[in-house]
């Protein structure tokens, strides 16, 4: 069937018609298709917030214990050094106090800034930011126990733990000599870990 | 509404009878007569009812039926092969068109057709000119016998030759069907003298028609045929009882006003206009084939269209509607579930707050209370000397006095296949560097790593005691249960084939032998950490 002008004309209002209709009714599908997903996303987050606060209100029991068990330790922490900023003067002075009492050959240390730190181990740090300072420790020995004694007793002393990472020991000379000269040299590097509390949230 | 609304016309030689209905029933109908003055008011009557479809029953004198046989084809092929057959038959006819009776049951099971057509149709076309200067919906021309076989069906008549004698105003119709379907019709103007001889005009026509089928070879002449005469009187009876005297016919008065019951006209108007019965009954959707050519009914395939497009719209607009009312409803209920939800959030938070009045002040949340211990004591875990490794290897020394310590490289690291940044010696790998360990580290944690630099004390140049002393180390360090893999870096010498040797046989001798150094890397297990 061939259509002719006339036969066109008459068409040509049904099909503006539906066209416009097209328009019109994909134009309202769409608007009220995100009005009604926006409705289903601010009643996701509210049933969100409402799981939580009732979790919270659930644990609120668990959360006292918490708090109760893990405060004090927590403000021990603080006072240690290893929430916050380091206490490098109690190190040094500890440091001097071991070599003193050992009767250790001479140790030199340097301790660098203070840095972002990254384990390499699995530790969940939370909401804290880990920081390092990165110790170098390097002494002459007339025995490996210099070392050991050395390490163990700065562990002890010290409440901020640190990681001894890395330690080089190399003989000095061919024979063990008895008598009082440095028979070893050991360099360390040694990762003084500490952190700093998250920031909290104002109002 | 024109969409519900159908005008159906029947249009004879002397006037055409034009009626309308909706919702399948009669609402009004009109005679024109068949002048100028008729043509005027049946152009004033379409004007009435704009875009409403018109169906054409034609009943005229000048109509041609035959029956014949076609090879069965079926999609294009039948339709060409109909085409070419009315061509043929009908060359220079319009109105024309091929009615399918049924399929032959014997030899090649050919298709029997009932071709049909307008010989003259002077009558038609001053009606069709004028439904054509209304652009009118014409959808079809149709012959009016072709709905006297549907009359025949509804009463349910099944005697296999009938003769249907109606009488119109047009005159007297003859419509023979055999089992039921339509094979020929002849329309007998009726003078106005008839009117007084009706049982004689009646059997005058009765005997023309049966010569006709005899010569037709539709009946023999012993064919039994059945008349059958609708009316709504009984002087019908009286023309059925001559017939049978005279011809031997069986006939038999068929009472009209059942059938208008039945299909809901009023009998009463049969009475006068007798083709409103067929002009009802298509109405009703009883549409036969249509005559009409292409060019004719394009007013009505452009309504369909434009009916068809005005649907759409519709339906689009009731979907879109739909759908929106829904998304509507659902968003209102989302919004109420919000309201509610964030009462509830209010009222959990207020008890909370109720609760948590008598808990210890804490500067932060009581989770990074508990984290903040956690971390460290993980890190304690790694904070470590180098006792547990010097320990190892002082064991294996015990046993291998031969060798002498150098250097120890220690690391806690979970790079296992970290490098040494020993210089002191040259890198010569053992033969055993090459075989692959079990030993699959856990990234996640640190591993104390030992690189341990040492040499054969008093080495007089026998190459083959230093292998085996270093080898020994090794396997005793590898006995220890501390240890998880040990490796053997650099040998004393190296006698794979893959690398060059050289030195003198009087090495032993001269007493300037080289050192034998060597080098491992010995892995510690994990500690497990003792709570």
């Amino acid at each position: 069937m061939k259509l002719s002008r006339q036969d066109w004309q008459k068409l040509r209002y049904p099909a503006i018609g539906f066209g416009l209709a097209l328009i019109l009714m994909t134009l309202l599908y769409t608007y009220v298709e995100s009005v009604r997903d926006q409705a289903q996303q601010t009643l996701d987050k509210q049933t969100s917030q409402l799981n939580q606060a009732r979790q919270k209100f659930q644990t609120s029991g668990q959360e006292k214990d918490t708090i109760v068990k893990y405060l004090p330790l927590y403000q021990q922490l603080i006072s240690d050094g290893f929430i916050g900023e380091e206490h490098r003067i109690e190190w040094i002075d500890d440091l001097r106090t071991i070599h003193d009492q050992n009767k250790l050959f001479k140790i030199n240390y340097s301790i660098a800034s203070q840095e972002d730190y990254k384990p390499t181990f699995n530790l969940n740090a939370g909401t804290f930011k880990p920081k390092r300072s990165v110790m170098k420790l390097e002494l002459a020995m007339l025995h490996e126990g210099d070392l050991l004694g050395l390490i163990e007793q700065l562990d002890a002393r010290q409440a901020t733990p640190f990681i001894l990472r890395d330690c080089e020991i190399v003989r000095l000379s061919r024979t063990i000599s008895n008598s009082y000269i440095p028979n070893m040299q050991a360099n360390c590097e040694l990762d003084w870990i500490t952190l700093r509390e998250p920031e909290q949230p104002h109002g | 509404m024109a969409l519900f609304t159908k005008i159906v016309l029947c249009a004879s030689g002397n006037h055409l009878t034009a009626g309308v209905w909706s919702w399948r029933k009669l609402r009004s109908f009109q005679v024109f007569d068949n002048d100028a003055q008729g043509k005027e008011d049946f152009a004033h009557f379409l004007q009435k009812f704009p875009n409403t479809k018109i169906y054409l029953l034609a009943d005229s004198v000048e109509e041609d039926y035959r029956v014949e046989n076609l090879p069965h084809t079926f999609g294009g092929a039948k339709h060409e092969l109909v085409e070419r057959k009315l061509s043929q038959i009908y060359r220079n006819t319009v109105f024309r068109v091929a009615h399918f009776i049924n399929r032959e049951k014997d030899k090649r099971k050919d298709d029997r057709y009932l071709f049909l057509a307008l010989n003259k149709v002077e009558f038609l076309n001053g009606w069709l000119e004028v439904i054509e200067a209304q652009q009118a919906p014409l959808t079809g021309v149709y012959m009016l016998s072709m709905l006297s076989q549907v009359i025949l069906r509804r009463m349910r008549l099944v005697e296999p030759h009938i003769i249907l004698s109606e009488r119109l105003n047009s005159g007297l119709r003859q419509t023979y069907l055999h089992n039921g379907n339509l094979r020929i019709s002849r329309l007998a103007p009726m003078p106005p003298e008839a009117e007084n001889q009706l049982a004689y005009f009646y059997l005058v026509e009765t005997e023309k028609t049966r010569l006709y089928l005899i010569s037709q070879r539709f009946i023999t002449r012993e064919t039994p045929l059945k008349m059958l005469l609708p009316g709504l009187d009984d002087s019908s009876k009286v023309i059925c009882r001559h017939i049978e005297q005279e011809q031997g016919i069986d006939c038999e008065r068929i009472d009209l006003s059942d059938l208008a019951h039945s299909i809901h006209i009023k009998p009463q108007l049969l009475d006068a206009n007798p083709e409103l019965l067929h002009m009802h009954l298509l109405a009703i959707g009883n549409v036969p084939d249509n005559l009409a050519p292409a060019s004719l009914v394009k007013q009505h395939q452009v309504q369909l269209i434009r009916q068809g497009i005005n649907l759409a719209s519709i339906f689009i607009v009731l979907l879109g509607l739909l759908m929106s009312g829904l998304y509507v409803k659902q968003a209102l209920d989302l919004t109420a579930d919000t309201k509610q939800a964030a009462l509830d959030t209010q009222m959990q938070n207020q008890r909370y707050a109720d609760v948590a009045k008598n808990f210890p002040s804490t500067p932060i949340a009581s989770n990074d209370l508990a984290t903040a211990v956690e971390i460290n004591n993980t890190i304690k875990q790694y904070g470590k000397a180098p006792r547990r490794m010097m320990q190892v290897i002082s064991n294996a020394l015990e046993a291998s006095p031969e060798i002498q310590l150098d250097r120890l490289h220690w690391l806690q690291t979970n790079d296992v296949s970290l490098k040494d940044d020993d210089k002191t010696l040259v890198a010569v790998p053992s033969e055993k560097t090459s075989q692959q360990s079990s030993f699959v580290p856990d990234p996640t944690v640190l591993y104390e790593v030992g690189f341990i630099n040492g040499q054969i004390k008093m080495f007089n140049g026998d190459y083959r005691a230093a292998l085996e002393s270093v080898n020994h180390l090794a396997e005793l360090l590898k006995a220890d249960s501390n240890v998880e893999n040990v490796e053997i870096l650099q040998a004393p010498v190296n006698v794979s084939s893959y690398t060059a040797l050289q030195g003198s046989t009087n090495d032993e001798k001269a007493a300037l032998q080289a050192a034998a150094m060597f080098k491992l890397r010995v892995i510690l297990k994990r500690e497990v950490p003792t709570t």
